[in-house]
């Protein structure tokens, strides 16, 4: 048997198959439409030639999805062919199976026998086979034990979005409620009349279900209609054509039943009341959602004919689209407004991509140096390297202390004057009998008489000499002594290293080379594919507010930038002015004190330029502090782990998106809304958090992200005006979100009963086309990156590498 | 890609304690060539079963005209090897790629006397080549196809008479396939005993 392409092993798709040299199948694989179903779908279209270089085929066929057709011929040379061939289909490819009996033989006994694969024609390319491993790399001074294997960043590789129209009626994803249907008095109509006020039409849903009307467990329901939540577990678990038609005679029995018109609309009526009263009666709201489909399903019946299993399985799964003049239902009257400068919309449905990365190997690369010793040298290489620093420490003391000597001397010109003044005239009193006693009471007693005597005496020289002079000698001491104390404080460090390298190649018969090889690490990097996602982008305004506004208050650190002067108007010195300095001085804390002169001409412009200087000055210092307390973020030139810059933008921005969908629930339903108890919860399961991706307005360079990244700053996420958030949905939350984001109600019911408002099909039916959400993590592409490093290493042999291209 | 997991079962109503062979054919090989039995099951009785294992990977070693047997390589397609003298003696070594993707070869780059090559999967031999003269190159090419038949007196590793060989028309393609059970049916005695038949059940794609 031969086949005639290249790679067998790697399913490239196959055209053409020889068996034994006797039988040649050639197959080609189309995605075309098939009789009743509503998508292309793969089919092989093959034929079978005998002889091998025959030209025309004794048999072609199609075969589709997994059937058999059955193969009988006989040629000529009564050469005979006779089995089956087969295709069989699974997530990834369909694949040619044949059992076939050729040969000449009358009986299949005696006739060659074939059984197995023929052809696999895969859905997407899949990789090539690995390289096939160069001997020369191996002998590597490096083993390979080193096992880095780490994800590098996940990436959504988005399709396109496909932005087809929905006519209601036309397609099978989806089923609706028929208001022609509704009799006057219904729910429906009520609901209908007072469209614009959400507390009356949830007090018709209450009043609706103390009513008869309301069925309220599954017994109530008539028949057959109640058994129709068992029909739809039974399809659920085996979704074959042959199951649902056994079933439906069970279930549903021969012909219409005769309360087909009357009870599904009751059941409607059933359904809008507890969609209105969410959580009111879950299981019951599960079990009329399962009726509708069955009732749904039986309307297409005859789509079902043809014995489609993929028609079947899309009418189980389809969606029920909620009538647009009752839902979503209007919000309550409310006082404030929310905040609509932020917004949430579906983005895309794309692939989820992580890339990951592994150290494959270090490996030699170009030639870094070459040493070389001739014949007879003897050659010394002495490498010297040092490293001094001195550290001196000086502390000075002075003291000062001042001494004044203050000489002041009398003149006696005066005293001598006053000195012959008083020599010219003495009086003097003689008493007689004079007693004092001193008591108490103190008593002078004169017994006697007194005489007066008065004479003239000029002054003595020696009474003179005392009142002549009188010097007077302050001496006011302060001694002025001015103390150095200085002391010094020396640290003194060296580190020499030398390494000192002989190469001695005197007695050598032949000249030395000593190849230095640049050491380059090998990386793998491929992507693998965790499947789709339905993404929704998040425009969040001033990302970093609530980061700052936490740190002022947490750490009273201000991360908001100074707002520069000629933000403020001031791009030179005559924009400063009576009116605004002081409120300039104050906003850049300005230490200096420069009122302005009170006469206006030349003074004024020099103050001007003072004040000027003094709040570029006071700016520039304070940008400065902004700077130094970024980077205790991070910063140029300073290490830092990318993973805890990654960490709080990831925090900051999770909680900006909280607050966003709680704002959704706000908008909706309004003030008094209840579902903020689950909303978290909600929120933490319906999103993958993990997988988010951000851009911001004014990150400098997306290249940032590679493995050596420079800008590993919050600078781009403090200074950004907006961010753009990617986020994943959970893709069994996927409708439920849609239902979240559109009616602000987190719907009760897992995930197959969510229905979808009017105003979401579109997305709702881009969500269906998708058949499979998860995939098993494959590898789809990798390539090997070669990344230099710093190291040296000296090969081997003395020959100059060549390279292999 | 991983090797493929067979379970031979015996549902047949023989009663000769036949045994079954496995062998593969090299698509580039010469009139004359002969297949090996591969693997041989023996006293597999009525219901039981035989699990074996087909690996992608293959081995080769060379013997030179001196008796001397080479260390088994392991090789997949596309490699090529080549049967040098060196410093030590006469050596089997890799030496870039084959000339196409789907085949090993093998060169006789030996200046003086001729080469055998054999090939063997799961340590079993499958298939060899002898005298190979210097400067010729052995091709071993095989599909993922194995042959399957019932026989008696036959050993594994030895090369299978053309006359059985003729007989034995059953081919199990293994393309795409993880894990299969080859089912033996048919054979026995009396008027309802069929021809032996041998189909793959159970298959699971890889």
């Amino acid at each position: 048997m031969r086949t005639r392409v290249s790679h067998l092993y790697n399913r490239f798709p196959m055209s053409e198959m020889t068996i034994n040299d006797l039988i040649r199948i050639t197959a080609e694989c189309r995605e075309q439409h098939l009789p009743g179903l509503p998508d292309e779908q793969s089919a092989i279209h093959y034929s079978i030639f005998y002889p091998v270089n025959s030209h025309t085929s004794f048999f072609s066929g199609m075969l589709a999805g997994n059937n058999k057709q059955r193969i009988e011929y006989k040629a000529p040379d009564n050469f005979i062919v006779n089995g089956s061939v087969c295709t069989k289909v699974n997530e990834h490819e369909i694949v040619l199976f044949g059992d076939l009996y050729y040969g000449f033989g009358k009986t299949p006994g005696t006739r060659h026998h074939f059984d197995g694969t023929i052809l696999i024609f895969p859905f997407q390319p899949t990789p090539a086979p690995p390289p096939v491993p160069i001997p020369n790399e191996c002998t590597e001074d490096f083993p390979a034990e080193i096992t880095v294997d780490e994800p590098l960043f996940p990436y959504i590789a988005i399709s396109s979005w496909n932005q087809e129209s929905y006519t209601a009626g036309t397609g099978i994803d989806f089923y609706s409620y028929d208001p022609a249907g509704a009799e006057p008095g219904s729910l429906y109509k009520l609901l209908v009349a007072d469209n614009t006020n959400r507390q009356a039409m949830e007090n018709l849903a209450a009043i609706f279900v103390q009513s008869t009307s309301y069925y309220g467990n599954l017994q109530a329901v008539p028949e057959p209609f109640n058994v129709f939540p068992a029909f739809y577990d039974l399809l659920q678990q085996e979704l074959t054509h042959s199951v649902f038609t056994t079933a439906l005679s069970t279930y549903v029995g021969v012909g219409a039943p005769d309360n087909w018109d009357l009870v599904p609309d009751q059941l409607w009526q059933n359904y809008f009341a507890l969609t209105i009263l969410t959580n009111y009666n879950e299981g019951f709201y599960i079990d009329i959602s399962k009726i509708l489909v069955i009732c749904n399903l039986l309307k297409h019946a005859d789509l079902l004919l043809s014995g489609n299993d993929a028609t079947l399985k899309t009418l189980l799964y389809a969606s029920n689209i909620l009538p647009s003049a009752i839902f979503p239902l209007p919000p309550y009257q409310r006082t404030g407004t929310a905040d609509s400068t932020n917004s949430i919309t579906p983005y895309a449905i794309g692939e989820l991509k992580m890339t990951r990365y592994k150290l494959l190997r270090y490996q030699q690369g170009e030639v870094a140096r070459i040493q070389n010793v001739l014949k007879g040298e003897k050659k010394k290489l002495v490498n010297r390297s040092f490293t001094g620093s001195r550290e001196q420490l000086t502390d000075q003391t002075v003291n000062d202390n001042e001494t004044t000597n203050d000489d002041m001397k009398a003149t006696n010109e005066l005293t001598v004057e006053v000195s012959k003044t008083i020599a010219e005239l003495t009086k003097n009193v003689t008493f007689n009998n004079l007693t004092a006693t001193y008591g108490p009471p103190a008593q002078v007693i004169l017994n006697g008489s007194y005489t007066t005597t008065t004479s003239c005496n000029g002054p003595l020289t020696k009474d003179s000499s005392l009142f002549a002079t009188r010097v007077l000698n302050r001496t006011l001491s302060r001694i002025n002594e001015s103390v150095l104390r200085a002391r010094v404080y020396t640290s003194y460090r060296e580190q020499e290293e030398i390494t000192a390298s002989v190469f001695n190649n005197q007695s050598g018969t032949t000249h030395l080379r000593g190849v230095y090889r640049w050491v380059n690490k090998l990386y793998r990097i491929s992507v693998e594919n965790y499947g789709n996602r339905f993404l929704f982008e998040f425009r969040i305004n001033e990302p970093a507010k609530p980061f700052k506004a936490a740190q002022l208050q947490l750490n009273d650190l201000d991360l908001e930038k100074p707002i520069a002067p000629r933000d403020k108007g001031i791009n030179n010195f005559t924009d400063i002015t009576l009116s605004n300095y002081a409120e300039l001085f104050s906003q850049y804390e300005v230490k200096q004190l420069l009122l302005p002169p009170e006469d206006e001409t030349k003074q004024m412009l020099v103050w001007q330029m003072q004040v000027y200087n003094a709040i570029m000055e006071s700016y520039q210092h304070t940008m400065a502090s902004y700077n130094d307390r970024l980077t205790r973020f991070s910063g140029k030139n300073v290490q830092s782990n990318p993973l805890l810059l990654n960490n709080i933008i990831h925090s900051c921005l999770e909680s900006s998106c909280h607050n966003m969908l709680k704002n959704v629930i706000f908008e909706k339903i309004g003030e008094e809304a209840v579902f903020l108890k689950r909303c978290d919860q909600f929120m933490q399961e319906a999103f993958e958090w993990n997988e988010m991706t951000y851009v911001f307005n004014d990150q400098p360079s997306r290249l940032s992200y590679a493995l050596q990244g420079e800008d590993d700053s919050l600078r781009p996420f403090l200074q950004a005006s907006y961010a753009l958030v990617y986020l994943p949905v959970r893709p069994a939350f996927n409708f439920s979100i849609l239902y979240f984001l559109s009616s602000g109600i987190i719907a009760a019911a897992p995930s197959p009963f969510v229905p979808v408002n009017a105003n979401d099909v579109l997305v709702a039916q881009q969500l269906k086309r998708i058949q499979q959400w998860y995939m098993k993590s494959q590898v789809e592409r990798s390539w090997v990156i070669t990344l230099p490093t710093a190291m040296q290493v000296i090969q081997d042999s003395e020959a100059l590498p060549i390279f292999h291209h | 890609m991983p090797d493929i997991k067979l379970n031979f079962i015996n549902n047949s109503n023989d009663k000769n304690n036949s045994q079954i062979v496995i062998f593969q054919k090299n698509v580039d090989s010469s009139y004359e060539e002969l297949a090996v039995a591969w693997l041989v099951i023996k006293n597999c009785g009525q219901g039981w079963n035989h699990p074996f294992t087909y690996p992608m990977a293959m081995q080769v070693s060379g013997t030179d005209s001196y008796d001397n047997f080479s260390q088994k390589r392991t090789a997949y397609n596309g490699d090529k090897f080549v049967v040098v003298k060196d410093l030590s003696g006469d050596v089997l070594q890799p030496a870039g790629q084959a000339s196409s993707p789907n085949e090993i070869d093998v060169l006789n780059g030996l200046g003086l006397g001729s080469v055998s090559v054999n090939v063997y999967k799961d340590g079993r031999l499958l298939a060899t080549k002898t005298n190979i003269e210097p400067g010729g190159k052995a091709v071993f090419e095989f599909k993922p196809v194995i042959w399957i038949g019932a026989v008696s007196q036959i050993e594994e590793g030895e090369l299978i008479n053309s006359a059985i060989l003729q007989d034995l028309n059953t081919q199990l393609s293994l393309f795409g396939i993880k894990s299969a059970d080859v089912v033996m049916t048919g054979g026995g005695s009396g008027p309802n005993s069929t021809a032996f038949q041998f189909n793959l059940e159970n298959i699971v794609y890889a």
